[in-house]
């Protein structure tokens, strides 16, 4: 008790170390949690149907296939083909990116308030958008999709080596407090630039709040590979981060090298975090809170915690988009607000009602 | 709260007494001349009151900056700002002689100048505590280092001070345009050039909805595309929507009156089908039309609207949001509209001439 | 020495022990030295930017103004509105630095501060809900401020008090709270049209541009209200960095303590930003520096304050200067000088561990 009261002043929990062992979760057993996940897998099928089929344009189940089939010849069915589905795709994507994201962060951090918005990803993204608007005039998205990608790339990395510096590595604390610091950094520059030039300004204002609409086909074919291997490189990263959640000690007892860790850890945020702010711009909370949600149904155990989120992460933000769609007509409120209104309470009714934090 | 009341004010006794005894003897010349020495204007519930017409002005906004062209006192303008778009082409000539910045001035760069009267198209930088940098401070602040100041009308604030978003759209038509025409007329001893202005601009206007009426009226949409993917329309407040009027149409998104711009489903404009889209272009000091011909291309050929009638028949043009300002640009856009939504009707008055020949 | 001030426990520790009063205050002379030298560099900027901006005001002008004298637009420029730009400068950056050691004490994580877990965001809903929705302004925006801060205050310690107030839950509410503002505030922004939400968004970095008397007066009041309870508390937030077990042990009250302590940050947050908008990175970095220039295990609270109000006059400064005929505001120029000088301190961290 004396020896880890002085290591209390850190920010590292000790939480997730009982936790493992504990093996807590709404959900015990694998064959429940597997059960429960194809429930979830079949939530979001419905989801991903109701986005094609609910919006202002009446859609039904045969002006989807017609769409799909042969080129469209009705308003109808070009929505859906050239409005529906893209939307529909950007949130699958985006979501599943941004879900397994935040969960890589949090675990290669230790800690749960990681997200892409917390270590500098979106802050990147933005300013080099800003940076493609101001000095190369590119004002579409297919045109900036690359330096978004490029942006949240560098400051992942950037983030990462400021981190590492002086003793100790990258110690949880310091990628926070790198992170923390590189956004507010990056925030400043983006508002000098921006307020120098009001058309920068009114274009900016509207692409850092995340929407599903701003990507086509061209941009998302692009983008989806990245974003599949960077699920993929998540994936076989379970067993590392399950080990770090014990402590950088026993995790290095365990054969773990950490650096090779936490290097391909960042490679997948990257593309991940990365990808998604190209298509969609910074949406907040999926990366934070999706996880939690996911632990707190199947448990601490990183290969649940993963595949939980890959399923619910993009549930939630077809939700997300559809109410926006839908609560205002005529009118529509980009899938950023929504998150970020309705994400939060959520997020603080999980700190406050579970063992999200060992206290 | 005063700005250190009680030192500023017995600074002030000696100049008034100074400025009394100036004007005691300037009104014995002033009687032998045709001018009328100190006259009072009331502008946004403000008196505005003038020993003799200003002569060194700053205008900021660009409906305040071609206000001051078109009364024929450019020579009499010390510096300009924040344009959104070029002059109109008459008064081309008078803007280039003068100064001009991107960015409105601090309130100290303001007085760096020595303005006596500043005469603005907005009524934000008159804020009280400066929301930012882009305010010069209230009026009554400036009316005590003896700068006079005028919002133009339809656009008048609740109080001095404030930045009121809720201006009753009621209260916005020609009319107020020629009540300011008329009192800065009064102000800047230019009556006779005022009353010119008014009657080419009424005559224009009267011009128009004579060749258009009893014509079927199509149905337009001022269309802003975001960055954010998502799409914005001027519903029935903005002023765009008179503009329309008197062009002989009809503004398609009339009923949404909640604010100037309203954020839009891309389904609802194919819902509503206008017979034609304009857009807005804005926020540099040298865009014209053409530099709208871009967001003109990308309505155009976007695939999801190309079984809208405006897409079809070609009826998406470039538009200044300039244009729809409440200021002398009225005739102008509202000539150039009806050569659009009826080009058999009216054709467009070539660039640089007007009606009258006021240069 | 004499009997007031006696040698301390070690020698780097001054005793203070004034008759008649039942505190007394251990300082190192570390503490002293720099909470002089940062007051005094503080007190200078803040003087030589009466004389320096886009209006020509010489030394010897500004001398005379003070006196007095100087004609109706001098005084204006100078007394109406450098002078307040540089005293609620000096109070606000006093201000944040100090909310922030104390939340960083309290949530003993030094990544904390008003702006992270959500105070200053909600300062800033409550203003701009005032200018961009009610439009507003002065008095109206400030109290806007106000009670957007301690709204978001309350909300965060009534869903992270739990058994107590604990650090983490805390940060973690703090946030989620922050967060959820920050969706709000940028739809407000997507709401107005261009012109407001220039002006909307350069308040949101945190501006000393426009001051009166008003925001002095506001900032004056804080830090008058505070200090002296600050006085007293301090010898809490040094047990606080012993972690929650070990206070409760020693004073048996720790809880209602460390709420005060957070009330009174949160007070020094809202009023600051009420003063100035929401000055990013001044709560975070002068503490942070502080900490590193001076031995561990101090609060660090009247260094911070200085360092912090150093920053702060010297940033609008900068601000004021490198951009003129405009101005940049201080917000942005706090981040920029303040980022790196925290990067290059956490590169040159001696400890592994706590605090980096």
């Amino acid at each position: 008790m004396a020896a880890t009261a002085p290591e209390r002043p850190s920010d590292v929990p000790s939480a997730p170390a009982r936790a493992v062992v504990a093996g807590s979760g709404l959900l015990r057993g694998g064959w429940t949690r597997m059960l429960g996940l194809a429930v979830a897998v079949a939530l979001l099928v419905a989801v991903t149907l109701g986005s094609v089929l609910l919006g202002t344009l009446p859609v039904g189940l045969s002006d989807v296939v017609g769409a799909l089939t042969g080129p469209p010849d009705s308003d109808v069915e070009r929505a859906v083909r050239y409005i529906r589905i893209p939307r529909t795709a950007t949130g699958l994507l985006a979501g599943t990116a941004l879900g397994v994201a935040g969960a890589v962060m949090q675990g290669l951090t230790r800690n749960p308030l990681a997200g892409p918005g917390v270590l500098g990803v979106n802050a990147g993204a933005a300013l080099a958008v800003v940076l493609a608007m101001v000095g190369l005039g590119i004002t579409t998205a297919a045109g900036y999709v690359w330096f978004a990608f490029a942006g949240a790339a560098v400051a992942a990395v950037f983030v990462y080596l400021l981190g590492s510096l002086g003793l100790g590595g990258a110690t949880p604390v310091k990628l926070a407090l790198a992170g923390s610091a590189f956004t507010a950094l990056l925030g400043a520059i983006t508002t000098m630039i921006t307020l120098r030039d009001a058309s920068t300004m009114d274009d900016f204002r509207y692409w850092v709040v995340g929407s599903l609409t701003r990507s086509d086909g061209e941009a998302l074919t692009a983008v989806a590979p990245l974003i599949a291997v960077g699920v993929v490189v998540a994936a076989g990263l379970t067993r590392a981060l399950n080990a770090l959640a014990l402590g950088d000690d026993l995790a290095r007892s365990l054969g773990t090298r950490l650096w090779i860790d936490r290097t391909v850890g960042a490679l997948a945020v990257v593309l991940l975090a990365g990808g998604a702010t190209a298509i969609a711009g910074p949406i907040g909370f999926i990366g934070l809170v999706v996880p939690h949600v996911a632990r707190m149904v199947a448990g601490p155990d990183y290969r649940w915690v993963l595949a939980w989120t890959a399923v619910l992460a993009p549930t939630l933000l077809l939700v997300a988009d559809v109410l926006g769609r839908v609560l205002v007509r005529p009118e529509q409120l980009q899938v950023g607000i929504i998150t970020g209104l309705a994400g939060a309470p959520f997020f603080l009714y999980l700190v406050r009602n579970r063992k999200v934090v060992g206290t | 709260m005063g700005r250190f009341k009680p030192k500023t004010s017995l600074a002030v006794f000696p100049v008034v007494l100074a400025l009394l005894v100036v004007s005691a003897c300037a009104a014995d010349e002033k009687e032998t001349s045709a001018s009328t020495d100190v006259v009072t204007v009331e502008n946004c519930g403000i008196d505005v009151t003038v020993e003799k017409p200003p002569e060194r002005v700053y205008a900021a906004y660009q409906p305040a900056i071609e206000i001051a062209h078109a009364l024929g006192i450019s020579d009499r303008l010390i510096e300009t700002a924040f344009l959104d778009s070029q002059v109109l082409p008459e008064y081309a000539d008078a803007q280039d002689q003068v100064t001009y910045v991107e960015q409105l001035p601090t309130r100290e760069a303001l007085l760096a100048t020595e303005p006596d009267f500043v005469l603005s198209g907005y009524n934000n930088v008159f804020t009280e505590d400066g929301a930012g940098d882009e305010s010069f401070g209230t009026r009554a602040s400036l009316a005590d280092l003896g700068i006079q100041s005028w919002i133009l009308s339809p656009l008048c604030p609740s109080a001095d001070g404030l930045s009121d978003e809720a201006i009753d759209p009621a209260t916005v038509s020609v009319e107020t345009i020629y009540d300011d025409l008329r009192d800065l007329g009064v102000l800047f001893d230019v009556e006779d050039r005022a009353e010119e202005v008014i009657a080419d601009q009424q005559q224009r206007i009267a011009a128009v909805e004579q060749a258009v009426a009893g014509a079927d009226r199509p149905s337009v949409a001022i269309v802003l595309l975001d960055e954010g993917g998502g799409i914005r329309v001027a519903g029935g407040i903005d002023f765009g929507t008179q503009i329309i009027e008197h062009a002989g149409g009809v503004n398609a998104f009339a009923d949404l009156v909640e604010r100037r711009h309203v954020e839009i489903d891309l389904e609802e404009l194919i819902r509503r089908d206008p017979d034609v889209i304009v857009t807005s272009t804005c926020c540099d000091a040298s865009y014209t039309r053409e530099d709208g011909a871009a967001e003109v291309q990308t309505i155009l050929q976007n695939p999801a609207l190309a079984g809208m009638s405006a897409v079809r028949d070609g009826a998406v043009h470039p538009f200044l949001f300039a244009d729809r300002a409440a200021g002398v640009r009225i005739a102008h856009a509202i000539e150039l509209l009806a050569s659009l939504l009826h080009p058999d009707a009216v054709t467009p008055s070539q660039e640089g001439t007007s009606q009258d020949g006021t240069a | 020495m004499s009997s007031l001030v006696r040698r301390g426990p070690t020698p780097d520790m001054l005793l203070l022990d004034p008759r008649g009063v039942p505190v007394s205050f251990r300082l190192s002379r570390s503490a002293v030295l720099l909470t002089v030298v940062a007051a005094m560099a503080a007190v200078a900027v803040a003087t030589a930017s009466l004389t320096l901006g886009v209006y020509p005001i010489s030394v010897s002008d500004a001398i005379g103004i003070v006196g007095g004298g100087g004609s109706l637009i001098e005084r204006d420029v100078v007394l109406g509105d450098r002078l307040p730009r540089a005293l609620t400068g000096l109070g606000v950056g006093a201000a944040f630095a100090l909310s922030g050691a104390i939340l960083q004490r309290i949530a003993a994580n030094p990544l904390v501060s008003p702006d992270v877990i959500g105070i200053n965001s909600g300062a800033a809903m409550g203003a701009l809900t005032v200018l961009l929705v009610v439009g507003g302004g002065g008095l109206q925006l400030v109290t806007g401020a106000l009670a957007g801060a301690l709204l978001a205050a309350v909300m965060i310690v009534l869903i992270a008090y739990r058994r107590g107030l604990h650090g983490f839950r805390l940060v973690l509410v703090g946030i989620g709270v922050a967060a959820m503002l920050s969706s709000a505030i940028s739809y407000l922004l997507t709401r107005s049209d261009i012109h407001r939400a220039m002006s909307a968004a350069a308040w949101l970095t945190g501006s000393l541009a426009n001051r009166s008397s008003l925001h002095v007066t506001i900032i004056a009041l804080a830090l008058a209200v505070t200090v002296p309870a600050l006085v007293v508390g301090s010898r809490h937030l040094r047990l606080l960095e012993l972690g929650d077990d070990l206070t409760r042990t020693l004073t048996g009250a720790g809880q209602g303590r460390k709420v005060a302590l957070l009330l009174l940050a949160v007070v020094l947050a809202a009023m600051a930003t009420a003063a100035a908008g929401p000055i990013g990175f001044v709560a975070l970095v002068a503490p942070q520096i502080t900490r590193r220039l001076l031995a561990e295990r101090q609060v660090g609270l009247a260094p911070s304050a200085a360092v912090g109000a150093l920053l702060v006059v010297g940033a609008d400064l900068a601000g004021r200067l490198i951009f003129a005929p405009s101005e940049m505001p201080v917000g942005v120029l706090t981040a920029i000088l303040g980022a790196p000088a925290l990067l290059y301190l956490l590169a040159r961290a001696h400890r592994i561990g706590a605090a980096g």
